[in-house]
């Protein structure tokens, strides 16, 4: 049993850097950084640690928002942000070791964020191109919206891994919105 | 007057245990800037946490990686359990924590052997696998599985080890420490060894905190960072627990430190299995995990792994996030590679213990 | 430090029996406990489908009316449990997997048509999409059970509840009507009865967190 108290605090995006900031000059180790999709957005969750305690920081952030990068007060985090930048579509500026969105080879940009910029743009160049896109959605879509259960991991895996050809991963990154 | 060279290191090395690729850039021999790439083995497992019940999800967790796998399913487990509230029974959590000192000993046993191949050395190799097979034989009379072990579950383990059995696993362990003393005399005392791993990728306690090490890797260079410490299941019932720490800072001494948690490891279990108490191992969990988050941390054989959780109410979970050791140490790879040798540089990322695919998941 | 550490144990192992085995020639011994195959035992099954629901990859398939258990080898992650789950312990781990095949299968196990006593296993081939398929029907049928059983329980909830208010309104103006009267003997019974249904009602549905409790 993890009996550890869960301490979550909420911060604006502006005062990114000072908490951090303040952490680091504490002596606070950085543990991990990481972004959730929720409603209209994407929650970016930081975690540092000093001992036996662990605190988080949390920021909510709309779509395709932009924040300052931590990488010059934790180098560890360049990893993670660029897994933002990669995943979610949040801009991130000044990392320190920056593959500009292409640390994944990604073939639907932001997966996990649906309702991203990047995302809606990639759909609509993707319709454009070939109609039978649209009635591929349609089909998936009704499909997914059937099933309640839970797929074979293969249906509706990782766009992002195979960089297969895009009508699976088109089909594979509608049912992701679901 | 010097040119720069790039060349691509991985991912289909002989002497990677793991796909990553580097392109390192060379001036001469001497490494002057590494660029990683990954995602050649993310299979996109936290996107599938949406998909899949959460009771089935701890399968699809510890398949994450084939080494500390039983390190995912605990962390997972412990996650969703401290979500819902779940209390594990005593004995379980004995249980839990000689499985997973049983995976370090493996662990760390691998690496010795790809450390040794990496440096040509394969009689050691084979000597060090061939002790991990005890360890293996024991996984599989206890669990059914060598390497995937389907145990830990949500509330519970799926198993019992009765006591007599316990005792022998203490004499096997036994076994296995009698044939290890060879091993380590030729790691920590042979001429050549020393050749290949002093003074390589050396860093100083200070890059060590900036940097943000875990794992073996930062306890080398002295900073303590051993999750174990915290008293977190029955590691709080232990009766003094210090991690192994070196201020030597380099490849001897990450290869030090793992030796030395070895033989700590099985000192852990002896005593774990004197002190087991009696009672059921499985306390079954009640409907679904509510909305919420939590944040749990396991050391694993590389480091301490972060596991975050957010529910919703409904069967599936909404984000699962593991945050692996080796991610964490890239940082720190990319230093150490910063000025060494082109000959140098499969040790220095083997002395990482990279385990690239849990980085990817 | 020293040169050839490990000479000592190399001569040794020169005169030693190699570690490894010369399996397929040397027989496998598994474990009590070694994960493998799933096996049924059919004449115990009593096709009550929890190893189906419990299966994280719906690896089995259970068909009460055939008398039919089938399982795809190929999508069984040998996890176990469905051996634990049985409530007849009617399925085992056989210790051993060795499965070669050039098409998709499933091992289907039910009792012969002709003589009821009588187990047949058979591999159907190439059924794997149309199972699927069926599956999709089978899992859209159950669905729309589930909801239709799950709106007829709302329904009973709130007409119990609409009840309940009813006769609290009706306690009320009785108590008022005639005061220091028995008749809270009476309202004290029936509130509590209500309270009850609505209790159970809500415990019958751990999933809905919001269950109206006892208002009534």
């Amino acid at each position: 049993m993890d009996n550890t108290e869960q301490i979550y605090k909420e911060i604006d995006a502006s005062s990114i850097l000072s908490t951090i900031h303040a952490y680091h000059d504490e002596g606070w180790r950085f543990a991990q950084l990481c972004g959730s999709t929720i409603e209209g957005g994407v929650e970016v969750l930081y975690t540092l640690e000093k001992g036996p305690v662990v605190e988080n920081v949390l920021v909510n952030l709309p779509n395709d928002a932009e924040i300052p990068s931590i990488s010059k007060i934790y180098p560890a985090s360049f990893v993670f942000e660029n897994e933002l930048q990669d995943l979610f579509g949040i801009k991130v500026n000044g990392i320190s070791v920056d593959y500009e969105g292409h640390m994944y080879k990604l073939s639907v940009p932001s997966p996990m964020n649906p309702k991203s910029q990047a995302r809606v743009e990639f759909a609509k160049r993707a319709q454009a191109a070939d109609q039978p896109e649209a009635e591929a959605q349609a089909d998936t879509q009704a499909e997914a919206q059937a099933a309640d259960q839970p797929d074979e991991a293969q249906a509706v895996s990782q766009p992002e891994a195979e960089a297969s050809a895009v009508p699976a991963g088109q089909a594979g990154g509608e049912t992701d919105e679901q | 007057m010097s040119n720069k060279t790039v060349i691509p290191f991985g991912p289909q090395h002989p002497v990677l245990p793991e796909p990553i690729h580097l392109d390192l850039v060379l001036e001469d021999e001497k490494v002057v800037q590494a660029v990683p790439q990954l995602g050649f083995i993310h299979r996109g497992l936290e996107k599938i946490v949406e998909k899949r019940d959460y009771l089935h999800f701890v399968y699809v967790a510890e398949r994450i990686c084939g080494i500390c796998s039983f390190g995912h399913s605990l962390g997972y487990s412990q996650a969703v359990e401290g979500l819902m509230g779940v209390e594990v029974p005593e004995r379980a959590e004995y249980l839990r924590d000689i499985w997973q000192e049983l995976s370090r000993i493996h662990s760390h046993l691998l690496w010795l052997g790809l450390l040794a191949d990496g440096f040509g050395y394969e009689n050691l190799f084979q000597q060090a696998w061939r002790l991990r097979e005890i360890v293996l034989n024991i996984f599989e009379k206890t669990t059914g599985g060598r390497v995937i072990l389907s145990v830990c579950n949500i509330g519970g383990v799926n198993r019992d080890i009765d006591n007599d059995e316990l005792r022998a696993i203490c004499d096997d362990l036994d076994k296995l420490l009698d044939g290890y003393k060879p091993i380590t005399e030729t790691f920590l005392d042979d001429a050549s060894v020393h050749s290949r791993l002093d003074g390589v990728g050396y860093l100083s306690k200070e890059e060590a905190e900036d940097l943000s090490l875990v794992g073996p890797f930062g306890r080398a260079s002295g900073l303590d960072n051993d999750i174990r410490s915290i008293g977190m299941g029955a590691y709080g019932k232990l009766a003094a627990f210090e991690p192994q720490l070196s201020n030597i800072g380099d490849g001897y001494a990450r290869t030090e430190v793992r030796i030395n948690e070895v033989v700590q490891s099985v000192q852990i279990i002896k005593e774990l299995v004197s002190k087991i108490p009696d009672g059921p191992v499985y306390n079954k969990p009640k409907g679904n995990p509510p909305e919420g988050r939590f944040l749990t941390r396991v050391e694993q054989p590389r480091g301490e792994a972060v596991y975050y959780v957010k529910g919703n109410g409904s069967k599936f979970l909404e984000r699962f996030r593991v945050r692996t050791p080796t991610s964490q140490n890239l940082a720190g790879l990319l230093k150490i590679l910063q000025g060494c040798d082109y000959a140098d540089v499969p040790l220095n990322i083997l002395t990482i213990d990279p385990c690239i695919s849990c980085t990817e998941r | 430090m020293g040169l050839f550490k490990l000479g000592g144990v190399s001569v040794k192992n020169l005169f030693s029996k190699p570690a490894t085995k010369t399996y397929p020639a040397e027989p496998f011994e598994p474990y009590e406990r070694t994960k493998g195959k799933i096996v049924v035992e059919l004449d115990k099954c009593i096709f009550c489908k929890l190893c189906m629901r419990g299966c994280p990859t719906e690896a089995i398939d259970v068909d009460k009316d055939a008398k039919l258990w089938q399982i795809d080898h190929f999508l069984c992650v040998q996890c176990g449990d469905c051996v634990r789950r049985c409530p007849k312990s009617c399925l085992h781990q056989a210790g051993m997997w060795e499965n070669v095949a050039t098409m998709r299968q499933c091992e289907v196990n039910e009792f012969a048509a002709d003589s009821p006593d009588q187990l047949v296993v058979s591999m159907s081939y190439g059924q794997a999409a149309a199972e699927r398929a069926q599956k999709d029907e089978v899992a859209q049928k159950r669905i729309a059970e589930e909801k239709a059983r799950k709106a007829a329980e709302k329904a009973a909830k709130a007409a119990a509840k609409a009840a309940a208010e009813e006769e609290a309104a009706k306690a009320a103006v009785e108590e008022e009507a005639a005061k220091a009267d028995a008749p809270k003997a009476e309202d004290a019974t029936e509130s509590d009865a209500s309270a009850a249904f609505d209790a159970s009602a809500g415990a019958a549905e751990p999933s809905e967190s919001d269950a109206p409790k006892a208002e009534g």
